[in-house]
């Protein structure tokens, strides 16, 4: 199946054995989209990086460059300002919304229900919108910058941003209204792609996949970054880790990060939205891990500095890599027609698994 | 229509920060109980502990790490149940020139542990795919890109790369726009060797002239 084929989001080529209808055997063939990202940073400067990171998964570019500019501070030892710690907040949380209802569209439409990705395209448009008013962009946002924000965003995009989070959750209803109780959706999701909570964790999946089977980890309340410190939020989990479950965690995780976009409007401080930072950044000769929970699962960078205005190495942990490695796990023993329904569940970009 | 500008917000007099901002050091290692249960344990596993901008670090020896990687999985009070990720440095004038990080992460203690290993050019590393399932492809990524190769791994080969390229990428030797010529003549129709030229070159490459159909 692939690398070519509707249903892969990309570039994917999944070996599999088949007994008629049953999946014997699968093996993921990746690297059709390697760019040799992390090859390339090494010869630039720290300030020119954020580009490359919005490449990685470039439906949740925000979320990407959340993390690098967040661990290049970390590292540097900058505090950034409360106002840009909430405006990232808040970007991040409609990225994530951006990002879901890419999902959303894309795996409904896989099983074959087309409503839906009308629906939730119709919504991320909104989003998009909100993205180009800030940054001039609406997918490569190059959203942040090391310190905090380019500038302020401008003004009358917050009235927006809280028009938009007033009728997302009916919104949200509505998706729910058209699959949840949906017998054909229910039949094609349950016990479709199950995998347990100790298999997930040994196959390092992360985000709502992880979630899905019961285990309440998130990193944004294991280890705050930006302003989810303040939040007021939670953690949904499934039960069965199947692809229904799955389903459930991030249609409820929309609604959360509605929440979390009201709280960050309602506290919004007042200030600047940049730290000093120098021109050419060099940060200290040292290493630095920081993790972030993206749309997709925990993304992870690992900088090694030698003092100088490049990288040394740049890591990218990608949570997509990882979740797409369990797919063997979650399909062998199942259908065909089901292939199609856990690639869409594990929600693989895979401009992120081949950088 | 130009908005009133609300004056711009003075930047809060923050104390006179000194010019240099001292640079992280190493310190000693945060967790005390798992360095003395480690040490009681498994006493000569680790040549150094330390922690440094918060993350802690224990510098392993190679024959004990698969018996210290367990331990900290399966023993209770420590319960490092997932492996996040595994990934190398290439640092080209250390004797034993790549360094691979290991980080932990428990679920129960929501921390993280990380474990570092040297290896020289040429010398394999035991792998951590009976212990966990993430370490295959990330093995396999580290394979692929620095050429350090796994010991008892089911299926060490490329992953990001076709499987008969040469070369390892993220080598600090190999170069920016490096490429195997060989694989892309091979593979890549537009640049069909010529046998009286040989295998033509990047910059050669540049001066073909693709716009006339190949006859």
């Amino acid at each position: 199946m692939g690398p070519q084929h509707p249903a892969t989001h990309g570039v994917l080529r999944l070996k599999l054995v088949l007994d008629g209808e049953k999946v014997l055997d699968c093996e993921a063939v990746i690297g059709y989209l390697h760019r040799g990202i992390e090859k390339v940073v090494e010869s630039q400067d720290y300030q020119q990086i954020p580009p490359h990171m919005d490449r990685i998964d470039y439906t949740a570019a925000v979320s990407n460059v959340l993390g690098y500019v967040e661990a290049v501070e970390k590292l540097m030892g900058v505090t950034v300002p409360p106002r840009a710690q909430y405006l990232r907040t808040l970007m991040t949380e409609l990225n994530r919304l951006a990002s879901h209802l890419i999902w959303l569209g894309t795996h409904a439409l896989d099983i074959g229900a087309m409503t839906v990705f009308l629906y939730a395209f119709r919504e991320r448009e909104e989003i998009l919108k909100v993205f180009e008013a800030c940054f001039g962009a609406r997918l490569t946002t190059h959203a942040f910058r090391i310190g905090g924000l380019a500038e302020d965003i401008p003004p009358g995009v917050l009235d927006k941003v809280r028009e938009f989070t007033d009728y997302f959750p009916k919104r949200v209803a509505e998706y729910e209204q058209l699959l949840t109780g949906n017998r054909i959706w229910m039949n094609r999701t349950i016990g479709v792609g199950c995998i347990s909570a100790e298999d997930a964790i040994s196959f390092g999946l992360t985000g709502p996949s992880l979630r899905g089977s019961g285990v309440r980890w998130d990193m944004r309340r294991a280890k705050p970054y930006a302003a989810y410190a303040d939040m007021d939020f939670e953690i949904p989990i499934g039960k069965n880790g199947d692809t229904f479950d799955r389903y459930l965690v991030r249609m409820e995780e929309m609604r959360q990060s509605n929440r979390i976009i009201r709280q960050a409007l309602d506290r919004l401080p007042d200030g600047p939205v940049r730290a000093k930072v120098p021109k050419v950044i060099k940060p200290p000769a040292g290493e630095i891990y920081h993790a972030i929970e993206a749309p997709k699962g925990v993304l992870g960078y690992y900088i090694v500095s030698d003092g100088s205005s490049k990288p040394h190495r740049l890591r990218v942990r990608p949570p997509s890599y990882f979740n797409l490695a369990a797919i063997k796990k979650m399909i062998v023993g199942s259908l065909v027609a089901d292939v199609v329904a856990v690639i869409g569940t594990l929600d693989i970009v895979l401009g992120e698994i081949d950088r | 229509m130009p908005e009133e500008k609300s004056p711009r917000p003075e930047t809060p007099a923050s104390p006179p920060a000194d010019k240099k901002p001292k640079p992280p050091e190493k310190e000693p290692f945060s967790k005390a109980e798992t360095l003395a249960f480690l040490q009681s344990a498994l006493p000569d596993s680790f040549s150094e502990a330390y922690t440094f901008l918060g993350q802690d670090f224990l510098l392993v020896n190679k024959a004990s790490l698969p018996e210290l990687a367990e331990l900290l999985k399966e023993d209770p009070s420590q319960d490092y149940a997932l492996l996040e990720d595994i990934t190398a440095v290439d640092y080209p004038q250390n004797e034993k020139r790549f360094e691979l990080i290991y980080i932990l992460f428990s679920l129960t203690r929501q921390d993280r542990l990380f474990l570092k290993l040297a290896v020289a050019d040429g010398e394999t590393a035991p792998s951590m795919t009976g212990l966990w399932e993430s370490a295959n492809w990330a093995e396999r990524e580290i394979y692929d890109m620095f050429g350090i190769r796994f010991d008892e791994h089911p299926d060490l080969k490329r992953i990001l790369l076709p499987e008969d390229w040469h070369g390892h990428p993220l080598r600090k030797e190999y170069g920016l726009a490096q490429q195997d010529e060989e694989w892309i003549a091979r593979n890549l129709e537009l640049i069909k060797p010529q046998s009286h030229l040989g295998v033509p070159s990047n910059k050669e490459i540049e001066h073909l002239d693709v716009s006339q159909p190949k006859s």
